[in-house]
């Protein structure tokens, strides 16, 4: 999923799924956010903060590079 | 709905209510010249602090009264809205751009208060350029807001 002009890609849809079919609100209240939060990081309309971008990463027990990353343009 | 987009739709509606409230009533009172004379700036510092207390009364009883009546409304449900209550990162910084921008509108209020000064304007009229620039701010920052929230960050 792009970021729009950061470049930043996220695979959090797909290890919800794999984590048991995780709901966006059961992700929200485990790193604190609201479901609307989790919603518009999933649809880009929002680039989270590098804490939450940890926190989210710790839920799926992976790296942040494994569900974030950045594409240079160049 | 997030806290922070129930709280700023309450505003939207009671700052309507202050600002239209307190323009009719100006209207009324300028029509009988309630503004001129000798007492015209005591005069205008009474409606305009008038407005602060009644206006920021009116706002903080009405977010303080739907707040318990959620709160009451929820012990009678079973809903399980826990994140509702909850104002995560996306919102500050949709609160701080929506005051950021809101803080400009203000000042260029405040500017061209002070130039009407200069150019011999009345001081009802001095503070209520004032005033409508606030009433503009207040209007920039729940625009804001909730375009913010709707569109995204």
């Amino acid at each position: 999923m792009n970021l729009g002009k950061l470049g930043i890609t996220n695979q959090i849809k797909r290890y919800r799924f794999e984590n048991g079919e995780m709901t966006q609100k059961e992700l929200a209240l485990k790193v604190g956010v609201t479901r609307q939060t989790i919603v518009a990081i999933e649809n880009a309309k929002y680039s989270p903060t590098l804490e939450l971008a940890f926190k989210i990463a710790e839920v799926f027990e992976l790296g942040i590079d494994d569900v974030f990353r950045y594409e240079s343009s160049k | 709905m997030p806290l922070m987009l129930r709280s700023t739709y309450l505003s939207v509606i009671t700052c309507s209510i202050i600002f239209l409230v307190y323009a009719w009533w100006v209207f009324q009172v300028l029509g009988v010249g309630y503004f001129t004379g000798p007492d015209a700036l005591v005069r205008t510092g009474k409606a305009i602090s008038i407005l602060i207390v009644a206006g920021f009364g009116f706002e903080i009883a009405v977010q303080i009264g739907t707040v318990f009546l959620r709160t009451k409304l929820r012990r009678l449900t079973t809903t399980d809205d826990t994140d509702e209550l909850i104002v995560d990162e996306r919102d500050k910084q949709i609160l701080h751009r929506s005051l950021f921008v809101s803080l400009h509108v203000l000042c260029a209020g405040l500017f061209l208060a002070i130039f009407a000064l200069a150019a011999g304007f009345e001081a009802f009229w001095v503070f209520h350029i004032i005033v409508l620039f606030y009433a503009l701010a207040v209007a920039t920052e729940l625009g804001i807001k909730i375009f913010l929230f709707k569109r995204g960050i």
